[in-house]
């Protein structure tokens, strides 16, 4: 059971930090002009 | 509890990574679904409304098909159920893309991808996450998973999107069929002993049905569910079109989409380490009351690019946070036997939510001619679900018939 050791704390700022730059990354993405643009027109054309 | 007289079978870390990984497929692949609106009706000549219907319908099934999911997997493992999800996810979606026919498109979107989210999505992986991780650790472990799914809702959209603009919808659908495949190994992660899943036997599936639904605690859990499954889906649904008749850009609602689906996972994350500390009936209604301020400052002041932002990303915060508190306290309430089930039956209330939330919008906002109705229905509801969540009885109850057999 793995569940009753301690997590390193270097191992928890890793994966705070993968996260962090994961969520940025994707973020990132929908800002990309060509995405944006598509996702819009996709949005509007359904009303 | 009565989770304690369950050994954990499953290492904790394995639990929650092949968990998460299963909901990030899962709710993924699902989320981008509205990408295939315009190149499936124009290249099929259908209508909107055919598109729209097999959509419901999946939506439907998903709620109607979580209860049995769930009893499947309490009962014979959640591997199998998730095997048999995955094996469907990926056949519907691949018949969704043959389909020629509304009839056909229905049958595959509709009834095969709902009821193939049953069997692959929360209840059924918080099954064993229940059962496999020590009760001090368990809404922490559902967050994770929550956050994960919410993760893949945020990262799937332009996935799906380059897809269909690189391979065409038709290969776009085929790509994620065999993505959909991947759920099925991820799967030999969840499965469990004989002893943890299937055979501790202390009540029939009629007992535990019977148990819950007359227990109020859960008709008040079922209660907010549905509050939470109609704010969530009317707003998703219906808030482009709110933004369209008041003269936004449609960059502001594409940035809406982006800071609903970025601050959604740090909250689905944060409600599950929340419920280690906090009594999960407060911050289920604390959920429920923020999105009712949400909303009315939302509609009090004027509406601007900054208000629809700063709108989404609090809503965001709020938008699948329910999850983790929802379930764990199931667990705590009724044990971790038939946490699946339960939970099944608990969706399947945030789904009519659903339903109502996406045809009331509608329906209202034809006969009135704007959105205000509903948004004030979304504000009450919101109130409601509030005081309704604060009597919840979060102590395991007491089953003296059980302890005397």
């Amino acid at each position: 059971m793995d569940e009753q050791q301690p997590v390193s704390r270097w191992i928890r700022v890793a994966a705070c930090a993968g996260a962090g730059a994961a969520l940025l990354a994707v973020f990132g993405w929908y800002l990309r002009p060509e995405l944006m643009v598509s996702l819009a027109n996709q949005l509007w054309s359904c009303f | 509890m009565h989770s304690n007289a369950t050994p954990a079978k499953l290492s904790m870390t394995q639990v929650v990574i092949c968990g998460a990984l299963i909901v990030t497929l899962s709710m993924g692949i699902r989320h981008g679904f509205g990408l295939w609106l315009q190149p499936i009706t124009m290249d099929r000549g259908w209508t909107r409304e055919t598109f729209a219907f097999a959509i419901a319908v999946q939506n439907l099934m998903w709620g109607v098909a979580g209860p049995f999911a769930g009893m499947l997997a309490d009962r014979f493992g959640a591997f199998r159920v998730i095997v048999g999800g995955a094996l469907l996810y990926a056949a519907g979606l691949v018949l969704m893309g043959l389909a020629t026919s509304g009839l056909a498109f229905t049958g595959s979107a509709g009834l095969m991808l709902g009821m193939a989210q049953a069997g692959t999505t929360y209840a059924v992986v918080y099954g064993v996450i229940g059962r496999n991780v020590a009760p001090e650790k368990r809404s922490w472990a559902m967050g994770v998973t929550a956050a994960a799914g919410s993760f893949g809702q945020f990262l799937m959209v332009p996935v799906e999107n380059w897809l269909i603009g690189g391979f065409g919808w038709q290969q776009a659908l085929f790509i994620l069929g065999c993505l959909a495949l991947a759920i099925a190994p991820l799967g030999l992660g969840l499965k469990e002993p004989k002893a943890a899943g299937t055979s501790v036997g202390h009540q029939s599936v009629g007992q535990a049905v019977r148990e819950a639904f007359g227990y109020p605690s859960f008709l008040l859990l079922m209660a907010g569910y549905f509050v939470c499954g109609f704010q969530v889906v009317f707003i998703g649904v219906h808030m482009p079109s709110y933004l369209k008749d008041h003269g936004l850009s449609p960059e502001v609602a594409t940035y809406a989409l982006a800071l609903i689906g970025l601050f959604n996972v740090i909250g689905t994350y944060g409600a599950g380490v929340l419920g280690q500390r906090l009594p999960k009936r407060y911050i289920l209604s604390a959920i429920y009351l923020l999105r009712s301020v949400a909303i009315v400052v939302f509609l009090m002041v004027p509406l601007s690019p900054m208000s629809v932002y700063v709108f989404s990303a609090v809503m965001g915060v709020l938008w699948l946070s329910t999850v983790p508190p929802t379930n764990a306290v199931i667990a705590q309430i009724f044990g971790v036997q038939y946490l699946s089930m339960l939970g099944g039956f608990v969706f399947f209330s945030h789904q009519i939510g659903s339903f109502l939330g996406v045809w009331l919008g509608g329906m209202l906002y034809d006969t009135t001619g704007t959105y205000d109705v509903v948004w004030w229905i979304a504000v009450a509801l919101g109130v409601f679900a509030g005081l309704v969540n604060l009597p919840v009885r979060e102590t395991a109850i007491a089953r003296p018939a059980l302890a005397a057999a």
